[in-house]
């Protein structure tokens, strides 16, 4: 039996390493001990197996141009990091990894432009409101994405079946390649997130605008820090017009890139990879509903419907569509949920389990 | 055919080790101790990460597998790019070594 600590030492190593060789590992561990050789029960031993594990896992990961494409614009890995690939669809954490990049680009494009408004670091409760209802559609974006089967497509999308399970990882090279994704499709996530971003940063700078008079602060235990907005109407009201533009034109590209797949790009028989996105827009909606039961102001609330009032009607329009699809090709609507095979272009390796 | 040299001594001292004839796991450590007069003890992170980079390069392969007492025993076995390799490795290292010897000796 292999002392705990060594155990919890071996996890270090990435779960592809430890399915393949952690048995063996620990074989060497029991001959180790049967020959009365302690140097591999040592601290320095532990601290070997840690290095190690972790250099195992920066060896074997993406290149960082490959991981950002990968986790911002979905693109499919090469063939050598499949295997990275399914420990990470297969990993605990892929609902939260997903979920912290997808708002990366709204804390950066919040942070950005309210130190450009001067609000940063002191934040209005309010825009801390408005900044929390953001954070609530993305979750809900990412929740109802995954939710939908994120994980099966996103294998399906490597060219593996996506019914069948990805604990057990087939051999590299084992399975054909599937055609590339459209590339429009794969952008979707990191532009609905990048609208909402700008989004968020444009009801801010919005409401710094119209309400000059406000001052922001925060209380922190007894201490309230408060400071003026001592920025110039200019700025302000550049940075809002920029804000709300790239804003809109974030979610018109959306729908945009939304369409032509819908639309154009779609497969016969493959409907059903589509309907997933539509699960954003109506966690958009709920989003929304949620909202409006914040304390935050009416003009707020009015503002943000007026912006994506403007793409819900498309989007809607395309869930619709795509559910139309759907039940023509599958005859049911089962698929939405991700219980029917996803993708027909997925292959079936016989070593997938 | 990728004839890389090897990076480092674990690389090479492994390699080394089944040079002669195939070893599981801890035969590989023993070996690698044997070898090396005691002066380099691996651990088996070390150890797991260098077998899983070689066979990855080709350099070694499984030979067999085994269940010994509930172990499970695999045992690797160099293959004949590793042993190009090695032998890259060892030229290269004797070259520096004389070149080293010569000049300490006329420095003497």
């Amino acid at each position: 039996m292999l002392p705990r600590r060594a155990e919890f030492a071996l996890r270090a190593f990435p779960k592809r390493f430890r399915s393949a060789r952690a048995d063996e590992m620990r074989g060497v561990f029991a001959d180790a001990a049967d020959a009365g050789d302690t140097t591999l029960f040592g601290p320095r031993a532990l601290v070997d197996l840690v290095v190690s594990g972790w250099g195992e896992r920066l060896r074997t990961r993406p290149p960082v141009r490959t991981f950002l494409a990968y986790r911002l614009f979905e693109r499919r890995l090469p063939e050598p990091y499949h295997r990275w690939m399914f420990d990470d669809v297969g990993s605990n954490w892929y609902f939260c990894r997903r979920f912290a990049w997808s708002i990366l680009p709204t804390v950066i494009t919040y942070v950005a432009m309210s130190s450009l408004l001067g609000l940063w670091p002191v934040v209005a409760p309010v825009v801390l409101g408005w900044l929390g209802a953001v954070v609530v559609v993305s979750i809900l974006s990412v929740f109802f994405d995954i939710g939908a089967g994120h994980r099966r497509r996103m294998l399906a999308r490597h060219g593996y079946d996506a019914e069948r399970r990805w604990s057990s990882p087939p051999a590299v090279g084992s399975v054909a390649a599937a055609p590339p994704p459209p590339s429009a499709y794969a952008a979707a996530p990191w532009c609905g997130s990048l609208g909402l971003a700008l989004l968020a940063a444009g009801g801010a700078g919005g409401l710094v605008l119209w309400w000059p008079s406000l001052t922001p602060h925060v209380q922190v235990g007894v201490v309230e820090i408060s400071r003026s907005v001592d920025h110039t109407r200019a700025v302000a009201i550049a940075g809002t017009v920029a804000a709300a533009v790239v804003g809109i034109a974030g979610i018109a590209l959306l729908g945009r890139l939304r369409a032509r797949f819908v639309f154009d790009a779609l497969p016969q028989g493959a409907a059903e990879r589509s309907l997933p996105m539509t699960f954003v827009p109506a966690g958009v909606v709920v989003a929304m509903g949620a909202m409006s039961m914040l304390p935050i102001t009416p003009m707020v609330l009015a503002a943000a419907l007026v912006v994506l009032g403007g793409g819900a009607p498309l989007l809607l329009a395309l869930a619709v569509t795509a559910t139309r699809r759907a039940r023509r090709d599958e005859g049911s609507l089962w698929v939405v949920f991700g219980a029917r095979r996803v993708g027909a272009d997925a292959r079936n390796p016989a070593d997938l389990r | 055919m990728r004839r890389a040299r090897p990076t480092g001594e674990v690389t090479a001292l492994v390699l080394a080790a089944l040079a002669d004839r195939d070893r599981h796991g801890y035969a590989i450590l023993e070996e690698v101790r044997a070898m090396s007069g005691g002066r380099v003890s691996l651990g088996t992170g070390t150890l797991y990460g260098a077998l899983e980079r070689l066979t990855e390069q080709g350099w070694i392969e499984v030979s067999s597998e085994q269940v010994v007492e509930g172990r499970l025993r695999r045992s690797y076995r160099i293959t004949g790019n590793g042993r190009a390799v090695l032998a890259d490795e060892i030229s290269r290292q004797e070259q520096w070594v004389s070149a080293a010897r010569a000049r300490l000796a006329g420095a003497g």
